[in-house]
């Protein structure tokens, strides 16, 4: 069938529409693995994402697309961030659709992983934030300042101030580790 | 002996690999020294790896990521046609605007018309055989008309000639005549129009058509 009186395909004049897409079909699970660390039950950790690569899109004339994971993961932890500043965002009810779609789902939750958890969501939104880079994504701390618009020195702050916070929750975890010599 | 928090930093940092090789030799050898650092690096090392799993919780299923793809997708598709229109609105909206400001200049550029339709004022400048007795009472003007015997009656086959001229003196039109008879017959015609046209012009009415 011929194109001709077709409207032109406007992903067909900007290459980097494919690129963006792709970018995101690649980093969408971890994305939407920070944006729920950081916002917990606040927001909705697709919002987040979907708000954060499409303020991107709208200016991804800017960026180089042949490597995003970074731009990708700054740009949602800034709003996820953004979405958690004063004031707060409703809950969402608990029985979030995303819930039960989680690799876990079926398992009865282990209770250390729920506890930690809660101990996370109460954690101050940049302590959350930077602990979240360092152990899931295992960004340097020069990385993580970047991302955060901080200091090196106020990242590992933010961190060490984290860990000490959780350190009590994982206390009894910890020591029947050691007890029964889980330890490494 | 209890640790310090520097001991803490120093130790998450080492977990965290951030720490220079010569940071890493000095702990390595505290680590062999002292057990107690041993012990809290293996508590620091067991925690880091609940919190792994926690991490891992965070990660969504198959069905979360396709959905939020296909979201995005759509997302992508609506922006694209957004700005194709905004595009098309914003051209369009440039070209009128360039008509209307081109009208709009026009507009204010106009000058005023050549011939004006008012009353015009018998000047009989040089020829005295036209002029009329009683120009006192003639309207001011823009428009003189201006009466010349071009050549005279007897020696020009092309008769008399009655040129309009403005007050600058640009002439605007003329009228050829036979005989001077009926040139000074068009002035008195003339003349009668000027009055017509001040009575109707003093009464506030404005003439539509009229003869002479």
């Amino acid at each position: 069938m011929s194109d001709i009186g077709k409207p032109p395909n406007p992903r067909t004049h900007d290459p980097t529409v494919e690129l963006f897409e792709k970018a995101v079909a690649a980093h969408s699970r971890r994305l939407l693995a920070i944006a729920r660390a950081i916002v917990g039950y606040r927001a909705s950790p697709e919002d987040v994402v979907q708000q954060a690569v499409m303020n991107l899109f709208q200016h991804r004339a800017r960026y180089d697309w042949r490597e995003p994971g970074g731009l990708l993961k700054r740009a949602v932890v800034n709003e996820a961030l953004r979405l958690l500043r004063p004031p707060k965002m409703s809950m969402v009810s608990d029985d979030h659709p995303d819930e039960m779609d989680t690799p876990i789902s079926g398992m009865i939750e282990n209770e250390t992983t729920k506890t930690v958890r809660d101990a996370i969501a109460k954690l101050p939104d940049h302590f959350r934030a930077a602990l979240v880079l360092c152990e899931y994504e295992n960004l340097s701390y020069q990385q993580i300042a970047e991302s955060l618009n901080a200091s090196v020195p106020q990242v590992k702050t933010w961190i060490h101030r984290a860990r000490r916070q959780l350190e009590g929750t994982l206390k009894g975890y910890v020591e029947g580790r050691r007890k029964s010599g889980g330890s490494a | 002996m209890s640790m310090s928090e520097n001991d803490f930093e120093l130790l998450e940092s080492y977990l965290d690999d951030e720490l220079t090789s010569i940071e890493m030799g000095d702990l390595r050898r505290r680590l062999a020294d002292e057990p107690e650092l041993e012990s809290l690096l293996s508590e620091l090392r067991i925690s880091r790896e609940a919190r792994a799993d926690v991490w891992t919780s965070f990660e969504p299923g198959d069905k979360s990521v396709d959905l939020l793809v296909r979201n995005v997708r759509r997302e992508v598709n609506r922006s694209l046609l957004t700005q194709r229109y905004t595009r098309g609105v914003r051209i369009f909206g440039s070209v009128a605007a360039c008509i209307a400001m081109g009208f709009a200049g026009g507009y204010l550029m106009r000058g005023t018309p050549a011939a004006s339709p008012v009353v015009p004022v018998a000047d009989n400048r040089s020829d005295t055989s036209l002029a009329t007795n009683d120009t006192s009472d003639q309207p001011p003007g823009n428009i003189v008309w201006n009466t010349n015997t071009a050549p005279s009656a007897g020696r020009d086959p092309n008769g008399y000639l009655v040129s309009f001229t403005d007050i600058q003196g640009n002439l605007i039109g003329s009228q050829r005549f036979k005989t001077l008879n009926e040139a000074r017959e068009f002035m008195r015609d003339f003349q009668l129009r000027q009055q017509q046209q001040k009575q109707l012009q003093n009464n506030g009415v404005k003439m539509v058509a009229d003869q002479f």
